[in-house]
């Protein structure tokens, strides 16, 4: 289990702890269920996060160090990063006006609901030609490329991924 | 030595450098996003500012002399809001955005459009909610919590509230997308040596930051959804003549409200705890217990929302008693920490190291008097006095504003290229202590005699020296801010070359150049501790010596 996934499924382990708890000290139902909500979304990570380990075949773990990772005891020899994959190492998108004219859409749509039906559709109308803009900018990226630094060629001594 | 090279990308023809504004609307490089970031929020914090010292000149004597009840109410709830949720929340995420990848040793965030978008629906939030002030009615005069029926169709008519809900939304949204994107990014781009146990604290902060945003932003989003809904279409969410509860939205208001004073906060803890150890010329005492501090802090924080409630006897008093109080111990963990750090150190009062000495003091203070109102009985007697609004800002300004001007004083060099003058910089944060403490710790004083917040007058005379004393304490501390901005202005232009590394500083940012290339960085040491800029310059040094 990586870091990451304990540190969700910790936070998770919280949420429905003190749910629990608070539940049956006040019978409130709100705090109740923010609580055990709290517990469900990063339970949820975390579990999305154990099984992509195990899907990369990294899930060999002894129970043992799975334990003391959950207890936050620090492993003998601490591991490099599992989870670097050569692409994330430096792609770096070209820059592009859509973002700003999407959110701009955004915004004057849910201003169109304080002064009306045509700047929602204003706004909408903006925002939707944004999200074609972006997605054809990332289409078209895919076609002739991005910039692309090379990734740093993999440390021999300590076996990183 | 060995280093990981990372050839210069070959930049497309597209890509070449726009000039000015034009290239920043464009921009998807997350140092470029930070920086409109940090300008953006600091550009509302000085607006909020300029309010503050309107009501405070208000507050200066007893009587109505510079405005009246109904502008006094649309100042102050505009301070609050802008202040928490559009300075405080966000500088964060500006200084974030710049320096987490450099962090980590990433080329960018993990979704650099994604990150320009949380930008501009930010700024497009507080234009709206700015907007306001321009509409029939002014804007929003509920206070910055908005409690119904304070802010309900029936006693605040006019469209200003309503665009303080749709502001505060689309801030809500950026937030929450921007979360995505920066908890991805550490989770995903660290470079290879870089466990997550080899962090900086500044990074840390980031990620526990973010991560409160992703689970504490949905519940004020959708607070805002039903406010709106009970405004504009008739609902009854918390009209209690309807069947509705105004308690209803206390709890989701302050299930986010609580948490985010851990979203301002902790990023702050990451600063100090880079400062402390690199002008005190010692590692960090206790690295893995001021992890395990932030998890426990913002663990705490998600139990303790209605510690805001105690007087609305809708609430398990023991419950939210026992957890506040309980905050006091991981934070307790952090100051002994720093203390730790700092103890037998040999330490350089540079600016930032006053700044971050000042910040554990004020943060001492707020924390202090926080355990305090933890107490049910002390809350019931202080509730919505003066001696909240003391703490509070004790808490979430100046710890904030501490720990922000040094991390800029500190990553100014970084960013820029150049140092910022000490001597104005001492200026500045003298400026700035004597102004805030003469502000603030009177006002423990004027609660504990039981002076209500939020009015614009008042009835018991032997209040107006307080409030005298107060309010000059506040004007000291604008011209603080002036120095600052003068110092700003002055070093951007004339400041003393700074060279990459002028702190010697122990994350991987001062590895690379001052300010870092598109790309950040042209070559990676490899990364064998939490220090590796550290391990980079005594290796570079013994090598030196070898030769």
């Amino acid at each position: 289990m990586t870091d990451e996934a304990a540190i969700m499924l910790r936070v998770s382990l919280f949420g429905f702890v003190s749910g629990i708890v608070y539940w049956f000290v006040s019978y409130e139902p709100l705090g109740t269920v923010a609580l055990l909500l709290l517990g469900a979304g990063p339970g949820f990570a975390g579990l999305i996060l154990v099984q992509e380990r195990r899907r990369q075949g990294g899930g060999t773990e002894s129970r043992g160090d799975t334990l003391r990772r959950l207890a936050g005891v620090p492993p003998l020899d601490p591991p490099g990063p599992e989870d670097k994959r050569d692409d994330d190492l430096g792609v770096l998108p070209l820059p592009t006006i859509w973002p700003f004219a999407t959110s701009l859409g955004l915004a004057i749509m849910l201003t169109g609901l304080i002064y009306g039906l045509w700047l929602l559709v204003l706004g909408g109308g903006i925002a939707a030609y944004g999200t074609w803009g972006w997605l054809a900018a990332i289409n078209r990226e895919n076609r002739y490329g991005r910039i692309q630094a090379e990734p740093p060629a993999t440390d021999p001594e300590r076996g990183d991924r | 030595m060995a280093t990981t090279e990372i050839p210069l990308p070959a930049l497309p023809e597209a890509h070449e450098e726009r000039a000015g504004l034009v290239d920043y609307l464009i921009t998807v490089d997350h140092k470029k996003i930070g920086v409109l970031y940090i300008f953006t929020a600091f550009a509302v914090f000085l607006f909020g500012g300029v309010l503050a010292l309107l009501f405070r000149l208000e507050l200066a004597q007893p009587g109505m002399q510079v405005m009246g009840q109904n502008t006094y109410n649309q100042l102050f709830t505009i301070h609050g809001t802008v202040m928490v949720l559009l300075f405080a929340a966000q500088v964060s995420t500006g200084l974030g955005n710049y320096l987490m990848p450099l962090q980590i040793g990433a080329a960018d965030v993990a979704f650099p459009r994604l990150n320009a978008m949380s930008y501009w629906l930010y700024l497009f939030g507080t234009l709206v909610l700015l907007s306001s002030f321009f509409v029939a009615g002014g804007p929003a005069a509920s206070g910055w919590t908005a409690y119904p029926p304070l802010s309900d169709s029936k006693y605040l008519q006019g469209t200003g509230m309503d665009l303080w809900i749709i502001g505060l939304a689309l801030a809500g949204i950026a937030a929450i997308v921007g979360a995505v994107n920066l908890v991805t990014t550490i989770f995903r781009m660290r470079v290879p040596g870089m466990t997550m146990f080899r962090m900086p604290l500044f990074t840390w902060g980031i990620l526990v930051n973010q991560l409160i945003i992703l689970f504490a932003f949905p519940a004020i989003t959708a607070a805002l959804a039903m406010l709106f809904i009970d405004r504009n279409f008739g609902a009854a969410f918390f009209d209690p003549t309807r069947g509705g509860t105004p308690v209803l939205y206390q709890h989701l208001f302050w299930f986010f409200g609580h948490p985010e004073v851990y979203i301002v906060i902790l990023p702050m803890f990451g600063i100090i705890s880079e400062i402390v150890p690199v002008f005190s010329r010692k590692p960090l005492f206790g690295y893995r217990a001021m992890v395990f501090a932030f998890f426990g802090i913002a663990a705490l924080s998600f139990g303790v929302w209605a510690h805001h409630m105690f007087t609305t006897d809708a609430i398990y008093l023991p419950f939210f008693s026992l957890l506040t109080m309980l905050i006091a111990v991981p934070t307790g963990i952090k100051i002994f920490n720093w203390i730790g750090t700092m103890w037998g150190g040999s330490i350089s009062f540079t600016t930032p190291m006053l700044c971050a000495i000042a910040f554990i003091f004020v943060f001492l203070v707020g924390g202090i008097t926080g355990v305090f109102l933890g107490s049910t009985p002390i809350d019931f007697q202080v509730n919505d006095t003066y001696y909240v609004v003391a703490h509070f800002h004790y808490v979430m300004v100046a710890a904030l504003l501490f720990a922000m001007f040094g991390g800029f004083y500190f990553w100014f060099p970084k960013m820029t290229g150049r140092l910022l003058s000490e001597r104005l910089g001492k200026w500045h944060f003298w400026l700035l202590f004597i102004g805030f403490n003469v502000t603030f710790f009177v006002q423990f004083n004027l609660g504990l005699e039981g002076m209500p917040r939020r009015i614009a007058d008042y009835p018991i005379r032997s209040w107006g020296t307080y409030n005298t004393i107060s309010t000059v304490g506040s004007f000291v501390m604008a011209l603080g801010i002036l120095v600052f901005l003068w110092n700003f202005f002055v070093s951007l232009r004339r400041g003393r070359p700074a060279g990459d590394d002028p702190w010697e500083g122990n994350s991987l940012e001062w590895v690379t150049t001052s300010p870092p290339p598109h790309h950040n960085f042209h070559e990676i040491p490899e990364i064998h501790s939490e220090r590796p800029a550290f391990d980079h310059r005594h290796r570079t040094a013994t090598e030196a010596d070898a030769r």
